[in-house]
């Protein structure tokens, strides 16, 4: 197997036990950095920490935050960065990811995943600001598209092109969740393949794959059922066009028993070397 | 039309829409009713008109996705950390509880266990603590097991002395994967199926070293030893005190060397005051 073929999944409380226990086929784990960052007011990240320093003996752990609020008017949070650093600096993870969104403003934290609006003014702000957390980590950022529900009237470029911008000018690398990708496309009216062909190429260093629930109206990333056919469809062009790069499977609630997770990210790790096989074949 | 928005004034004008209380449709179309804290007075001017919307679904809708998901995940997070609060008060209640807690004290940390902070304060305001008259207790029972759970346990232990220094100047570290309380009812036998709470006042200690946790009832001297220690008396200090509550020698080194095994004292500090000479 090549370093590409890497495949994950997001190591959540409930699998700590048999993990720990009998490490499953998979080249890393991914957790929710906050996780493990223990209480504001408190000291060291506790025992979810004692069990990742576990997990990470056994495995390559990436931390992935949802609390960087890196889109946010409000100032960057010294505190939350110092205690990212020193978690990052405890467990040397092979990266260190966020989302390309707001999370809170006024100093409340609504804790949700909410949407900017892609106009210049914004693009400047975010861009500063991962230069500003680049250099308080003293490594890369990798940033996630985020799904969305509602676009803004007055943005002025497309969201492949704004994500595209702040890895170009800031060096940060892209973690393309290609469901998100899906589901921000059929919420907003957009082909996908768009999105897709919006991206530099050599900026994608990560991709997501998860359900999402498509009863209602529209389309809510839940992350609580199997990647469905489409987005697995979209995967694949992803894979082509950006090459194989370590590829997580997300899922967050109504968890299944783990040989079902195990199945889906053996799923993707035969997307990545199918596609590989062929573009190797093309290129002898 | 005004100007397209500044990010800040977008960003207040949603969290205004998303977190009103009344829902974004109360928030858009009903007058702000009494008593709403002062962040809830909508920014101007409106910001509607630059959320995009569609046949498949209109403005407010969209931004409603948002505001039911601020809530939901919120109150399962509240739900996830106070499950036997959550099958004290029942359902309905629990979520005027967090509904109440939201805006009172809205989350202003990273982490989603900040949340629960002070929710025993919101409770306390409420009828709700009234008709179910243990209820307080057993929020700051399960907070307090949360707040072990995710504190960092010592990583060390230094208790030995000097052999010829000045213990009664000796002060005590605790563990800071120790948590004291005072509680009315009797909530920890209760949530262990003791039976339901009575009305008796208990000393608890709430603890967790890296192999082990638990939550045990102590004599209240016991407790409030341990409390005064925490609090930095000096050994001499609170040994005294101990025995003037009728605690015999002996039994105030059984309690010592029970505490140290449990890991709940951590550091021995000799302070310029003990040192010998000193």
């Amino acid at each position: 197997m090549t370093g590409a073929l890497q495949v994950g999944v997001g190591l959540r409380p409930a699998h700590y036990a048999g993990v720990l226990e009998c490490p499953p086929d998979l080249e890393f784990f991914e957790v929710i950095s906050e996780n493990f960052l223990g209480l504001q007011s408190g000291r060291g990240g506790g025992r979810p920490f004692e069990v990742l320093e576990r997990v990470r003996g056994c495995r390559p752990v990436r931390l992935h935050g949802v609390s960087m609020n890196i889109g946010s008017a409000d100032p960057l949070r010294k505190d939350y960065l110092a205690r990212l650093r020193d978690l990052a600096d405890r467990v040397d993870p092979e990266c260190v990811s966020d989302h390309l969104c707001w999370t809170g403003v006024g100093g409340e934290n609504l804790h949700d995943l909410l949407p900017l609006p892609w106009t210049e003014e914004a693009l400047a702000h975010v861009i500063s600001r991962v230069h500003a957390v680049q250099e308080h980590l003293g490594r890369h950022l990798l940033l996630e598209n985020p799904s969305t529900y509602l676009g803004f009237r007055h943005s002025t470029m497309r969201e492949w092109e704004f994500l595209g911008e702040v890895a170009r000018r800031t060096g940060a690398g892209i973690l393309l969740d290609v469901n998100n990708v899906f589901v921000t496309a059929e919420n907003q009216g957009f082909d996908p393949r768009l999105y897709l062909a919006g991206i530099p190429r050599e900026s994608v260093a990560q991709f997501h794959l998860s359900g999402h629930d498509d009863s209602g109206p529209i389309r809510i990333d839940t992350h609580d059922r199997e990647v469905c056919d489409p987005v697995w469809e979209l995967f694949k062009r992803a894979v082509e066009r950006f090459g194989p790069r370590p590829t997580l499977v997300e899922w967050d609630d109504r968890l299944p028993a783990f040989p079902i997770l195990l199945a889906e990210a053996h799923r993707a790790r035969a997307i990545l070397a199918e596609v590989g096989d062929v573009q190797r074949a093309l290129a002898g | 039309m005004s100007s397209a928005p500044s990010l800040a004034e977008l960003q207040q004008w949603m969290r205004w829409a998303i977190t009103h209380p009344a829902g974004v449709e109360g928030a858009l179309h009903q007058p702000p009713f009494a008593g709403l804290p002062a962040r809830f007075v909508e920014p101007a001017p409106r910001r509607l008109e630059e959320v995009g919307g569609d046949a498949q679904l209109g403005q407010e809708l969209r931004l409603s996705i948002y505001a039911s998901g601020y809530f939901d995940r919120l109150h399962a997070a509240l739900q996830a950390d106070h499950p036997r609060l959550l099958e004290s008060l029942g359902e309905e209640r629990f979520r005027q509880l967090v509904g109440h807690h939201l805006l009172a004290r809205p989350s202003a940390s990273p982490s989603l266990a900040d949340l629960g902070q002070g929710l025993d304060l919101t409770l306390a305001d409420l009828p709700m603590a009234a008709e179910v008259p243990w209820s307080v207790d057993l929020a700051r029972l399960e907070r307090a097991q949360l707040e072990v759970w995710l504190t960092g346990a010592a990583d060390f232990a230094e208790l030995q002395l000097p052999g010829d220094a000045d213990w009664a100047a000796v002060r005590l570290r605790l563990s800071p994967t120790l948590r004291l309380l005072r509680l009315e009812w009797t909530v920890d036998l209760w949530m262990e199926d003791g039976g339901p709470p009575t009305n008796d006042t208990r000393w608890l200690a709430v603890w967790r070293t890296v192999a082990s946790k638990g939550v045990v009832a102590l004599e209240r001297a016991a407790w409030e030893m341990l409390q005064a220690i925490g609090t930095g008396m000096t050994l001499g200090e609170a040994c005294l005190r101990a025995g003037e509550q009728g605690v015999t020698p002996e039994g105030l080194l059984e309690e010592f060397s029970r505490w140290v095994q449990l890991g709940w004292i951590v550091q021995a500090l000799v302070t310029p005051a003990s040192r010998p000479g000193a």
